[in-house]
């Protein structure tokens, strides 16, 4: 059952049983605390959202606005001008996410793994900082790219049909990711770290580091 | 700054390394993903999900029919589409088994365990939403898109983690 890392870290089923138990009950923690942290969470994306995606030009207007539906809290307005007639009526193209699936459900898996993690307070801090940024980041991307695909249903991206249906499938792949793979390949990141006169690297030198200190 | 950058790389080329093969093998499946196989294995797999969780709902004494995908009940009808597969966290588990150093044995039993694992969580989500919409339909939503993925992505770092236990690979050097 144990794994080893050189001759010196040991790291044991019942460590990583007793870490995963930390990071469900951390997460569970973070999900209920939806109606008072992810509500602000919530305004703060839409708020970077409205500042970084809303456009207002003579070819396009983007905005961004609340909604209720059972695909998302969010909805996207899309508009080519150049196809409106003059009564206001054309073609506009919607698309609708959830803040909550979106960006919340996956910063709080990286919290919880981060938050879960023995390693010093201020290294902590430092790698939720860089790696929720990232997720952040990473999140505003994907969502860069649906509404990139999305224009292209009303004319303003020139793409063939074919190309929007790969594109359609990579975008779902991009979102699937963004949901596990992007939280723990960024803790994975974060929280690794080459030791000292050492050629090698550890998670697991991270992960034992509670059992280290009681030896 | 490029020699901050250097170091940050150095300190975390392992790391990198990991990441590195895993979005290569998570690359290699979505590409498998698109193909016209891959899509008729997961519409029979839907199909069969809708089967199996009829048939488990029917054996607890509700008078169900399952028809193309649909499982239907007087007062309730779920469908079962593709996307409910469970398949995409299942590519998230193998891409990480692969990423991960291990033998060949460990990968093939990884694969093979957290696929049986994946499909059996898969349906019970199904068969728990059914009864969610039939005995409490107002809290279907919630259970839909709010508690169950969570539950599915906890799960997957579950299995994941029991697969390193059990193996090990976790305190091997990740390149």
């Amino acid at each position: 059952m144990d794994g080893c890392l050189g001759a010196e870290v040991v790291v044991s089923g019942r460590e990583i049983a007793w870490f995963l138990m930390r990071v469900v009950l951390l997460f569970c923690l973070l999900q209920l605390s939806w109606p008072l942290l992810g509500r602000w969470y919530e305004a703060a994306f839409r708020g970077v959202t409205s500042m970084v995606f809303e456009s207002d030009d003579a070819d396009r207007e983007v905005t961004f606005r609340p909604h209720d539906s059972r695909a998302g809290d969010t909805r996207v307005e899309i508009v080519n001008r150049k196809l409106m007639a003059s009564d206001g009526s054309g073609p506009v193209r919607h698309m609708d996410f959830g803040v909550r699936s979106l960006g919340w459900n996956p910063t709080t898996l990286f919290c919880a793994l981060v938050l879960a993690t023995p390693m010093a307070w201020g290294r902590r801090w430092r790698a939720l900082a860089v790696g929720a940024t990232g997720l952040q980041v990473l999140v505003l991307g994907v969502l860069a790219m649906s509404l990139w695909l999305e224009s292209s249903f009303v004319g303003l991206v020139d793409l063939s049909p074919t190309s929007q249906g790969r594109m359609g499938t990579l975008k779902q792949a991009l979102v699937d990711a963004t949901r596990l793979a992007a939280p723990v390949l960024l803790w994975v990141v974060v929280i690794y770290r080459r030791p000292e006169g050492s050629g090698e690297g550890s998670v697991v030198r991270t992960l034992s580091r509670s059992r280290a200190k009681r030896r | 700054m490029w020699r901050w950058l250097v170091a940050v790389v150095d300190r975390k080329r392992g790391a990198l390394v990991f990441v590195g093969k895993f979005i290569v093998a998570m690359a290699a499946l979505w590409l498998v993903a698109m193909s016209g196989p891959y899509a008729w294995v997961r519409s029979e797999l839907t199909r069969a999900n809708a089967e199996i969780c009829g048939w488990l709902l029917g054996a607890t004494g509700l008078e169900l029919e399952v028809r193309d995908g649909t499982i239907l009940s007087p007062t309730f009808a779920l469908t079962v589409i593709p996307g409910c597969s469970g398949l995409e966290i299942w590519v998230f588990l193998v891409a990480a088994i692969l990423a991960f150093p291990s033998s060949l044995r460990e990968k093939l039993l990884g694969v093979g365990g957290s696929l049986v694992a994946i499909l059996a969580l898969n349906i019970v989500r199904i068969t728990s939403l059914f009864l969610v919409g039939q005995y409490r339909p107002q809290y279907f939503d919630t259970a839909h898109l709010g508690l169950w993925p969570a539950a599915l992505n906890v799960s997957a770092l579950l299995i994941l983690g029991g697969w390193l236990a059990w193996t090990g690979a976790l305190g091997r050097r990740l390149s």
